[in-house]
């Protein structure tokens, strides 16, 4: 017998209203009243309402008295908007049956829509398309079918038109996931089979699962086994969330909520792992389980020595909650203890310093991002370089990390984006026409050339309108070298990085000339060097300091000029001491300003 | 004892583009005003003076008091205060303000000591200051004041003013040292944040060139102000302290050169980290290891006196660790620099943390006494820091 339980996702490229949408659904079957509602209630962290993004998947349980008269128990699974975060979209699409997909009605088709919908169809979900912000002037419903129809291949005759800022279609869209999301069909006297697709940590009862059951039921009391990682736990709770934690008897087939069972660590949950009956097992677990490994890296320094312990503590606890990054411990020349930590994105590792730095009042030095360098060495070790100043001096051959970026842009500015990706070692996979005059492109590119300022310029040459979405390719080898930085000198361990050959002089170049324009002036001139090996490649100067003092002291006012003093000293602080040369923050990120 | 007495004169003919001194447009009655609550102010002040040592009337621009206000003063003085036999009494006058009865009524009550706001001796760039004199009125001020007989006269100049070359500059020091004044100040031009030239300065560098300033000569820059870049400025300093010595004055603080016997006694007290006291609108005391600050507001200053009460507005206690930066920092302003014993009987270890900065040159040790070097002079400030920071501060 099927039951009367929709189970569906929310796909959007960014700012396309999804968060809007889950809103509007909330508030239309009472899982909260209007009075209740803070905006946007499921982006919970304050960072990720900031940003507009949402990080952390959610499950919701709605409640809703359909036209045909019955009731419907609707699970809304909240996924991220980010590519860095996208097997965990993956896991979240494979816990229902059916997503929305919104497109906003003035922008068209971008590419993480098209992105989660091609995931989704991985995942043979039934897609709604929506076509959102219809309220807006610059909304063209009808061009916006055409290009889902054309990019994505569903069909929009029956698409939902919507406002979710004005509340303009939210029963049809109830309603359209009601008709169209077909049922679950597990079966509950078969043995338990439950799909992780998001865990945290809570301080008063450890780690919170969020799972899909397939099959079976699970209730408290219950044994069961987490298959990835071979741990038993006996289950304390279950419940649901109507976005409030509820407490329920236990979980059945095709449901969606939380279990509870004295876990203290979420690299125990794994997202995507399966939990089972620990005494009579499935044999075999939901499929598209990934240990996912971190893409990007970097260092993270107290700028002062004494919240070395304070940043151990700090990123042990954000690592309960997120078993997505994880840290070592460092040691750089230069800027004494710290920890290299790695992440799945540029983005990931923002929010991560972020944190740090605001929920425990850390003040950080971060070097620059680095992608997984794979080295062969002659003897035919191999090793991964997550460093670039641990490079070793020989070795038989270096590979790096290549995406598949796929990029959505208007016509009129494909050419300039042609170049970029030119200029990023980029070769061209495809070039199609969506709808008349946009344009997907895809590229294999080095995961190193769009680290950083590939996004931004993308942005700027397309005025904005470019979007884009990448997949890990692989490995492969590449003519890479290590470019140092030397002050006065002395190589500086934590400004090394890893660039290709052919465009090592022209980085070398600028990086020293960067260098000098954030390095402040200091009682010795600093000599910037860059070099590849024992070859000096380019060279700038800091010039010393000459004149740095109070002319006139007189008439009494002292405190003012102590205070002067004082706040010149205050400067000083945020500044990391290599040898004998101050570098301000800016110094170890001059490498993401280089074109 | 604060037995070293400072008196702000707020009131000034026109305020100089650079100033950022408390100062408004002269008016008579509001001056009449002014130092009939002044007056109240030392008299609510006496208790605390034993001695007077020194009086140093600051401005603005005393010397444009009115005869009767300038004897009101100095009656006021008298009466609340006792002078000791040496004392030194020094007020500050503009040229082109200036008249022979003026001075004498300053000489007949006592004043031995005149600081003149020169700046310099050319007129292009007393113009681009903003100063209302011309280098004639000021060679005609001096005359007047010597031809009383008058020792100890101090001239102050500028360097770094923009438009200034190496030669003006050599041409205004030698003419300051022609006029054998006592003691000279030379201060390099400091935009300050606030003050008129700050923002020309701003803007001529957002869009440059900029429009007149002003019309009919009045004063200004009439076109871009690019200052002197800093190797000039630096040479300019360097000019000051070589050829000055060499005129037989003692280069005794950062910007300040004396014949033996004429340093300011006044302003060695600041450095010193002694006690004064504060009279006016603006002025600042140190009394009691207490630093504290009369309001700015001139209309609030007398009204505040009017109830005779009075009229600080900020105070605070140094606590002992501000005591020992200021000691240092006050103290290596002078040339002869501070104490070692005296350091070390604070509980600084200050060898120990000037070390480095010793072998590299910036710092001297000569006796008991630390010193900047000639190359540690200009980049004070950040030696200073440095300093702060070895000492854990």
């Amino acid at each position: 017998m099927s039951k009367n339980i929709r189970n569906f996702s929310i796909i959007a490229h960014i700012d396309h209203g999804k968060s809007t949408l889950a809103d509007r659904l909330l508030e239309y079957t009472g899982a909260l009243s209007a009075r209740e509602m803070t905006e946007q209630v499921l982006d919970s962290m304050d960072l990720e309402r900031e940003r507009g993004i949402t990080i952390k998947a959610h499950a919701v349980r709605l409640s809703y008295e359909a036209d045909d008269g019955k009731d419907y128990i609707l699970n809304l699974i909240d996924t991220p908007g980010h590519v860095d975060f996208s097997y965990e979209v993956s896991r979240s699409l494979a816990s229902c049956e059916g997503a929305l997909l919104v497109v906003d009605a003035s922008q068209g088709v971008e590419a993480q829509t098209l992105a989660n919908a091609h995931l989704a169809s991985e995942h043979n979900l039934e897609m709604i398309p929506v076509i959102n912000k219809i309220d807006l002037p610059s909304a063209d419903t009808e061009k916006t079918k055409e290009q889902i129809e054309d990019a994505i291949g569903i069909d929009c005759s029956e698409a939902v038109l919507a406002s979710a800022k004005e509340g303009i279609g939210t029963k049809e869209i109830l309603e359209a996931i009601v008709k169209k999301i077909p049922p679950p069909s597990g079966v509950d006297e078969r043995p338990l089979k439950a799909l992780i697709f998001d865990s945290w940590f809570d301080n008063y009862q450890g780690v919170i699962v969020l799972v899909r059951v397939f099959e079976g039921k699970v209730r408290a009391g219950k044994k069961i086994k987490l298959m990835a990682t071979e741990k038993f736990f006996e289950v304390a709770q279950v419940g649901i969330f109507t976005p409030k934690m509820e407490v329920a008897d236990e979980l059945s087939s095709g449901e969606v909520g939380y279990i509870i069972a004295g876990i203290k660590s979420v690299t125990d949950t794994r997202i995507g792992d399966t939990i089972t009956d620990a005494n009579n097992p499935v044999s075999e677990p939901c499929p598209g389980y990934k240990d996912i490994k971190p893409m990007v890296f970097c260092g993270f320094y107290p700028t002062v020595p004494h919240q070395y312990e304070n940043l151990r503590d700090a990123l042990n606890k954000l690592r309960l909650n997120d078993s997505s990054f994880n840290y070592e411990p460092e040691t750089s020349i230069a800027l004494g203890f710290g920890f290299r930590c790695g992440f799945l994105g540029l983005l990931h590792m923002e929010i991560i310093q972020e944190r740090l730095e605001r929920e425990f009042d850390l003040s950080l030095l971060s070097t620059a991002p680095t992608v997984v360098y794979k080295v062969t060495k002659t003897s035919g070790d191999v090793l991964y370089i997550e460093n670039p100043a641990l490079l070793p001096e020989k070795y038989e051959m270096i590979e790096e990390p290549f995406v598949v970026t796929t990029i959505f842009v208007p016509k009129d500015f494909i050419g300039p984006i042609l170049d970029l990706c030119q200029e990023k070692r980029g070769i061209q996979k495809s070039f199609t026409f969506i709808g008349r005059d946009r344009v997907k492109v895809e590229y294999e590119l080095p995961l190193n050339e769009i680290l950083w300022d590939f996004y931004d310029r993308l942005k700027s040459l397309s005025k904005g309108y470019a979007s884009m979405d990448y997949e890990f390719l692989g490995y492969r080898e590449s003519d890479l070298v290590k470019l140092n930085i030397l002050l006065n000198g002395e190589v500086v361990d934590a400004l090394s990085l890893i660039v290709h050959r052919e465009k090592a002089y022209y980085k070398g170049r600028q990086l020293t000339e960067k260098l000098r324009e954030v390095i402040p002036r200091q009682m010795y001139e600093v000599v910037i060097q860059a070099s590849i090996g024992s070859k000096i490649i380019a060279r700038e100067s800091v010039r010393a300091l000459r004149k740095d003092v109070i002319a006139k002291c007189y008439g009494g006012d002292i405190t003012r000029k102590r205070k002067l003093l004082e706040k010149q000293k205050e400067g000083k602080r945020r500044m990391k001491q290599v040898g004998r040369v101050e570098l301000p923050q800016e110094a170890f990120l001059a490498v993401l300003k280089l074109k | 004892m604060p037995d070293f007495l400072y008196i702000h004169i707020p009131f000034c003919i026109r305020k100089c583009l650079y100033c950022d001194f408390l100062s408004v447009p002269y008016n008579k009655s509001l001056a009449d005003a002014y130092i009939s609550a002044l007056c109240r102010e030392l008299h609510l002040k006496n208790h605390l003076v034993l001695r007077l040592q020194t009086i140093f009337v600051g401005g603005g621009t005393p010397s444009l008091l009115s005869e009767d206000c300038l004897n009101q003063l100095f009656k006021c003085l008298r009466t609340n205060f006792i002078f000791s036999d040496n004392i030194e009494i020094t007020v500050e006058a503009n040229p082109a303000t200036l008249s022979r009865s003026k001075i004498d009524l300053l000489l007949s009550n006592g004043v031995n000591r005149l600081s003149i706001g020169v700046q310099s001796f050319n007129d292009t760039e007393l113009k681009a200051l903003g100063r209302i004199h011309s280098s004639r009125e000021a060679f005609d001020s001096i005359d007047l004041i010597l031809k009383t007989g008058l020792k100890n006269i101090s001239l102050d100049l500028m360097y770094g003013i923009p438009g200034q070359t190496m030669k003006t500059w050599q041409e205004s020091s030698s003419k300051a040292v022609g006029l054998s004044p006592s003691h000279i100040s030379a201060y390099e031009l400091t935009p300050e944040k606030g003050t008129q030239l700050y923002e020309l300065i701003n803007t001529s560098k957002k869009n440059p060139p900029i429009p007149p300033l002003s019309k009919g000569g009045e004063g200004g820059f009439s076109d871009k102000i690019i200052m002197p870049d800093e190797g000039l400025a630096l040479s300019m300093y360097d000019h000051a302290i070589d050829y000055f010595s060499s005129c037989g004055y003692e280069h005794y603080e950062i910007s300040n050169f004396a014949l033996p016997g004429f340093r300011c006694r006044h302003n060695l007290n600041y450095w010193d980290r002694g006690q004064y006291i504060g009279a006016g609108a603006g002025a600042h005391s140190f009394i009691n290891g207490a630093r504290s600050k009369n309001t700015e507001d001139i209309n609030k200053y007398i009204e505040i006196l009017n109830y005779g009460t009075i009229p600080e507005v900020e105070s605070s206690i140094v606590t002992s660790e501000e005591a020992l930066k200021e000691f240092i920092f006050l103290g290596l302003r002078k040339t002869g620099g501070i104490s070692i014993a005296e350091s070390e009987n604070s509980g600084l270890d200050i060898i120990e943390a000037c070390k480095e900065l010793i072998d590299e040159g910036f710092f001297e040790v000569q006796g008991d006494f630390l010193r900047l070097s000639r190359k540690g002079l200009p980049v004070s400030n950040a030696i200073i820091v440095k300093l702060f920071e070895r000492l854990g501060f």
